[in-house]
C-alpha cells in the first residue's frame, strides 16, 4: 500500500475497525517509522477523540463521582454488589439446574456489569477478568449450582475453562488455600487451580483451560496446603455434578 | 429510554479541552495514579468524568448503564495507568479508547442491543452554551467544525460514521447490516472521513 492509501485507513485503524490484512498492512508500514504517517496518525485519533465527543455533553449525577471514587479507592464495592447478582445466579441455578446460561445473563445484563465490575475488584489478574467475562458472555456456557453452606456457582465452557463465584466459604488456616478440581469420569481428580476467599466469605476463581465437558462429571473444592495438592487431601465440598 | 432530550441541566458544547493536560500535568497526574495517590483519582474523575459519561451514554442510550459503565472505565484507567504510553496519543484520546470500548463491548449484548434506541446526531445548533472553563480557543474550533461537518455529511455517510464510532461495526459488518455491497459502504465511509479531514486541516493550515 502507498503511504496515501495508508492514510485513507488510520482513522480506523485507531479504532481498531480494519479487516485483518488491512489492520496487518497499516501496522506493518508504520512500524517502518514513516514519520508522515506517524503525524497523520496523530491527526487521525484527533479527530476520533472530536467525533466521539460531538455530542452534548450531559453532566453526569453528583452520585456518580462518589460511586467512581469509591471504587478507585477499593473502600466499597459497586453499589450493586455482586452477591445480589450471584444470589440471583444461585437461585436461577438451583429452579434449573444445567439452564443455558445466556438467556439468564440478557435478562441480567446490568447485573453481569455489577459482577464485572465487582470481579475487577476481587483478587484476579485483568487477564482473568477478561477471560472471565468473556466465559460469562459466551452462550454455550453451561452453569450448575453446588452447596447450601458454603455456596457457589460453576459456569463451565468447553474452551474457555470453569469460573467459580462462590460465598459463605470458610476463611482459611494460615499456610492453607482452596484448590478446584475437575473431575473426569474413571480418571483422577484434575487439579483447576487455587484461590483465596475474599474477606466477606465470597470468592471467585477462574481456570482458564480447555475442558472436554463430555468426559466431566463433576466440579468440586477441597481446602489445601498453600503450594496446592496433585490429588485432593480433605473432603470435597461445593461439590457439583455436571452433564447430567 | 434516555436519548439526547431537550437539556434539563446545563449542557456544554465540548469541554474538551479538560481533557487536554500539558505533558508534565499529564505525567505528574499519571505518576500519582501509579502512586494510588486518592486526590488523583479526585483529579481524574473531574477532569474526564463527563466525558467518559458522555461517551459510554451516546453509545449506550441509557443513563444507568452509562453510569456503570463509567465506573468501569475509570477502574480500567485506574488499573492500566502503568501501561499507558504518551507516544500512542494524549492522556485523554486513551480514555475515551478505553470508554468507547467498553461501551462498545457492552452494547454488543443481544439484550442491551433491544433496548437502544436509534438516535440522530444532536443539533449542532443547540446547546451552544460554552463552558467558563475552555481555554483553548483552537481546539474549540476544531471542535465545533468537526462538530458542524458532521451535519453536513449525508444521510449516508452520517450512518456509517455512526456505525463505526458508537456501534464499533467493521466495514464488512456495516455492509451486512446495511444490506450494501462492501464496495458502497467504503465509498461513504471514505467520503465522509474525508470531508471531516479536509475540515480539521481548514483549522490547522
Amino acid at each position: 500500500m502507498t503511504c496515501e492509501e495508508i492514510r485513507e485507513l488510520l482513522e480506523f485503524h485507531d479504532l481498531g475497525l480494519l479487516e485483518p490484512d488491512e489492520r496487518r498492512a497499516v501496522s506493518e508500514h508504520l512500524a517502518t517509522g514513516c514519520e508522515t504517517c506517524a503525524r497523520s496518525l496523530a491527526t487521525a485519533r484527533e479527530l476520533n477523540a472530536l467525533v466521539l465527543t460531538a455530542t452534548d455533553l450531559p453532566e453526569p449525577p453528583a452520585s456518580l463521582r462518589d460511586r467512581v471514587l469509591n471504587t478507585l479507592s477499593g473502600s466499597r464495592r459497586p453499589q450493586r454488589s455482586w452477591m445480589a447478582w450471584t444470589g440471583y445466579a444461585i437461585a436461577a441455578s438451583l429452579a434449573v439446574v444445567g439452564v443455558w446460561l445466556g438467556a439468564s445473563l440478557s435478562q441480567e445484563e446490568r447485573d453481569l456489569a455489577d459482577a464485572r465490575a465487582a470481579l475487577k475488584q476481587a483478587t484476579i489478574s485483568e487477564q482473568n477478568l477478561q477471560q472471565a467475562i468473556q466465559l460469562l458472555r459466551d452462550p454455550v456456557t453451561q452453569l450448575t449450582a453446588a452447596g447450601t453452606g458454603p455456596a457457589g456457582v460453576y459456569y463451565l465452557n468447553q474452551k474457555r475453562g470453569v469460573l467459580l463465584i462462590a460465598n459463605n466459604m470458610e476463611q482459611l488456616q494460615p499456610g492453607r488455600t482452596y484448590q478446584m478440581w475437575i473431575l473426569p469420569k474413571d480418571q483422577a481428580p484434575r487439579p483447576a487451580g487455587l484461590f483465596q476467599p475474599l474477606g466477606d466469605g465470597s470468592a471467585i476463581h477462574l481456570f482458564p483451560s480447555l475442558v472436554d465437558l463430555a468426559t466431566v462429571t463433576a466440579v468440586a473444592v477441597t481446602d489445601e496446603p498453600a503450594s496446592g495438592s496433585s490429588a485432593p487431601t480433605t473432603t470435597p465440598f461445593l461439590v457439583a455434578k455436571v452433564g447430567e | 429510554m434516555t436519548g439526547f432530550d431537550p437539556p434539563q441541566n446545563l449542557w456544554l458544547l465540548l469541554p474538551l479541552s479538560l481533557a487536554m493536560l500539558s505533558p508534565a500535568d499529564e505525567a505528574a497526574l499519571l505518576d500519582r495514579i501509579r502512586r494510588r495517590d486518592p486526590q488523583a483519582a479526585a483529579d481524574l474523575y473531574s477532569r474526564f468524568g463527563r466525558l467518559v459519561f458522555s461517551v459510554t451514554l451516546r453509545i449506550s442510550q441509557n443513563r444507568e448503564t452509562a453510569e456503570d459503565l463509567t465506573q468501569e472505565v475509570f477502574l480500567r484507567v485506574w488499573n492500566r495507568a502503568a501501561q499507558y504510553d504518551r507516544k500512542r496519543g494524549e492522556l485523554g484520546s486513551w480514555i475515551l479508547t478505553i470508554a468507547r470500548h467498553i461501551a462498545i463491548d457492552h452494547v454488543r449484548s443481544a439484550a442491551s442491543r433491544a433496548q437502544r434506541s436509534e438516535t440522530p446526531f444532536p443539533d449542532a445548533r443547540e446547546h451552544v452554551q460554552l463552558s467558563a472553563l475552555t481555554t483553548d480557543p483552537e481546539l474549540l474550533e476544531r471542535a465545533r467544525r468537526v462538530r458542524q461537518a458532521l451535519h453536513r455529511l449525508d444521510e449516508k455517510q452520517r450512518q456509517v460514521i455512526q456505525l463505526a464510532y458508537f456501534e464499533g461495526l467493521s466495514q464488512s459488518e456495516m455492509a451486512d447490516r446495511l444490506g450494501q455491497p462492501l464496495g458502497t459502504v467504503k465509498t461513504w465511509t471514505r467520503a465522509a472521513l474525508k470531508l471531516l479531514r479536509e475540515e480539521l486541516a481548514e483549522v490547522a493550515a
